[in-house]
């Protein structure tokens, strides 16, 4: 069975998998055309109107400045789904980059890679976080690049296994015999064979992403206010959550169906691609 | 039990990782901000202050006698002083970690029991509502942000239908008991104080269940799942046949095995807290590290942040390191592997 047939058929039994597509997809639709969609602009400022509850002008309320929550969430998607994407993508990058040089080298640059690896492995990973993003300074793309190379050796160990096991392959010793550099070995036999497990781990790994840049604003050292960033927008609604409960309760809401949608996609995916780990 | 080489290896590792630990906290408070001593006296101070700054916290010196200091500093307890409070920051986390300590041990305590009830229940009644149930539970657990269930649980729990407190450790104007552990609970039973020990839960319950739900999802699938591969096993299908009880099976014999792969989780788990912790502190006002650590991100307070980041490194360390030995002790196959 082809992959595209494999995939249509788990879309169509599997109905967890085609409801995780079809959010990630109106998640990516919603972020594409939210300037299109948006009924206001996300940072003007309308003080008489502000902390509005939900109604037709306001369909998620407003927030303390007056913004219209709906148009915020709206471009929060925008911002949420991009870091999630990019923290996947650098993390995935430098893990398949290290570990594949760690698992083909073996002796020496082995151990070095893996230790640094393990060492960032033996921190909780939103603590290790926290201290990186206070280190580089406070901001989105500072809290990006800490979660980001938090992630890294999650690729590099599931990387580096992969190569040691395909290195053994006929195939890659013929290469090998023939005289082929390491470089062109790993790019052209190594890494297309793994793909497979990297897709996987990328796919179930976004929803993880987003979830800890969006905390990371949440605590103050992501996206900074005016941004219209979910976490941000969840701790700028602290202080009136509780009696304005739209305030909070949408841009958290939009966070976990995005999540939700990443998830449920993410483990179709691991059976799409990888069938053998398909849980009962 | 543990052969002498094991454990002689164990501690090498245990060791080895630790020094990992303090080399990251170094490199992350020494080498990567622009400027320690700038951050530490600020933007407007002199040029003399700023170079008397840098002779006091040692940064004229070369970077491998720095990590010397530090590393003995850290030996003795010395984590700096608080850029806020200008306290020892050994001291403040020292202060702070029991309230911590005893919100993540509660959220643990949940997380475990309910998460190793509903996992069993969805394994046993696999494929129907409760494994359905199950699925949901964990689905929206694992990707519910934590701060937004902490904020959603105030607006019910507290406004709407006003049964928890929003914020503390105990009720306004009740005293703290005496101090023994820090923890209010343990210490009000210890004082035999029963009105502190039924406030202190009542304040804990929120935080905990909060902070409890996304890691009792996660505690939840690994014992269904490994729970419906114990179930499947030849010695479960020879004790069905040989007609003893299906409660006796799942509880003696399936359970007990089922649930090696949890203590891993387990112990893993209260390092999560941990770190979850910062979160739910925040949204109750709980005056723990998590707390510390967060207004301290306001006020870019570095030994602060550092001092936080390496303790609860230590912690997870040490977490897995017992995890890893509880493991060979209830497992006699990974023993036998060992020798």
């Amino acid at each position: 069975m082809t992959f595209t047939e494999r995939a249509l058929k788990i879309l169509k039994y599997n109905r967890l998998t085609a409801i995780g597509a079809g959010i990630v997809l109106l998640v990516i639709l919603v972020g594409v055309f939210a300037p299109v969609i948006a009924p206001y602009d996300p940072n003007v400022i309308d003080v008489p109107h502000r902390l509005g509850a939900p109604a037709l002008k306001h369909l998620f309320g407003t927030d303390e400045m007056g913004r219209d929550i709906f148009t915020r969430v709206l471009y929060g998607c925008r911002i949420s789904v991009s870091v999630g994407i990019a923290i996947v993508c650098v993390s995935a990058f430098f893990g398949i980059l290290f570990g594949s040089i760690s698992g083909y080298a073996g002796g020496k640059v082995d151990n070095v890679i893996m230790s640094i690896s393990d060492m960032v492995l033996s921190f909780p990973s939103m603590v290790l976080a926290l201290a990186l993003t206070a280190s580089l300074g406070l901001g989105l793309f500072n809290t990006m690049l800490a979660v980001s190379i938090v992630k890294i050796p999650v690729y590099v160990r599931l990387v580096r296994g992969q190569v040691l096991s395909l290195k053994q392959r006929q195939y890659v010793k013929a290469a090998r015999t023939f005289g082929a550099p390491p470089f062109w070995i790993i790019w052209k036999h190594i890494i297309p064979n793994s793909l497979t497990p990297i897709m996987v781990q990328m796919t179930l790994g976004l929803g993880d992403a987003i979830l800890m840049a969006a905390s990371m604003s949440f605590i103050g050292l992501g996206a900074q206010p005016p941004t219209p960033e979910w976490g941000a927008m969840v701790n700028s609604a602290r202080a009136y959550a509780i009696d304005q409960w739209w305030y909070a309760a949408f841009p958290g809401l939009s966070i976990l169906v995005t999540v939700v949608g990443f998830n449920l996609l993410g483990d179709g995916i691991r059976d799409i691609l990888d069938p053998k780990s398909k849980q009962g | 039990m543990f052969s002498f080489h094991y454990i002689r290896n164990q501690i090498i590792h245990l060791l080895l990782v630790l020094i990992g630990v303090s080399i990251i906290t170094f490199a992350l408070s020494h080498v990567i901000p622009g400027d320690p001593a700038r951050m530490m006296v600020g933007d407007k101070a002199s040029a003399a202050t700023l170079a008397r700054a840098r002779v006091e916290l040692g940064l004229d010196r070369p970077l491998t006698e720095q990590y010397y200091k530090y590393v003995t500093g850290l030996m003795h307890g010395d984590m700096g002083i608080s850029i806020r409070s200008q306290q020892p920051v050994s001291s403040e986390l020292k202060k702070f970690f029991p309230a911590t300590l005893e919100l993540t041990l509660s959220a643990m305590i949940l997380a475990v029991i309910f998460g190793i009830i509903l996992g069993v229940v969805a394994a046993v009644h696999r494929n129907k509502w409760p494994d359905h149930l199950c699925r949901i539970v964990s689905l929206i657990g694992v990707s519910t942000p934590l701060f937004w269930s902490g904020v959603v649980a105030l607006i019910i729990f507290y406004k709407w239908i006003p049964i928890f407190p929003a914020s503390g450790r105990l009720d306004t104007f009740m005293t703290p008991p005496p101090q023994v552990t820090g923890m209010y609970i343990l210490d009000g039973l210890f004082a035999g104080q029963m009105d502190v020990v039924l406030s202190a839960i009542h304040h804990l319950i929120l935080p905990a269940v909060c902070l409890a739900y996304v890691q009792l999802a996660i505690i939840a699938r690994q014992v269904r799942s490994s729970m419906i591969d114990v179930l499947e096993e030849d010695y479960i299908r020879t004790a069905r046949s040989c007609g003893i009880p299906t409660r006796r099976i799942l509880y003696h014999y399936a359970l007990k095995n089922a649930l090696l792969p949890t203590v891993t989780i387990a112990g893993l788990t209260l390092a999560d807290l941990l770190s979850g912790a910062i979160i739910t502190e925040t949204i109750f006002a709980w005056p723990g590290m998590g707390k510390y650590v967060v207004e301290a991100i306001t006020f870019l307070d570095f030994p602060a942040i550092m001092g936080f980041t390496m303790i609860v490194s230590c912690v997870y360390v040490f977490i897995n390191f017992i995890v890893d030995m509880l493991y060979r002790f209830l497992d006699p196959q990974i023993r036998e592997v060992d020798k």
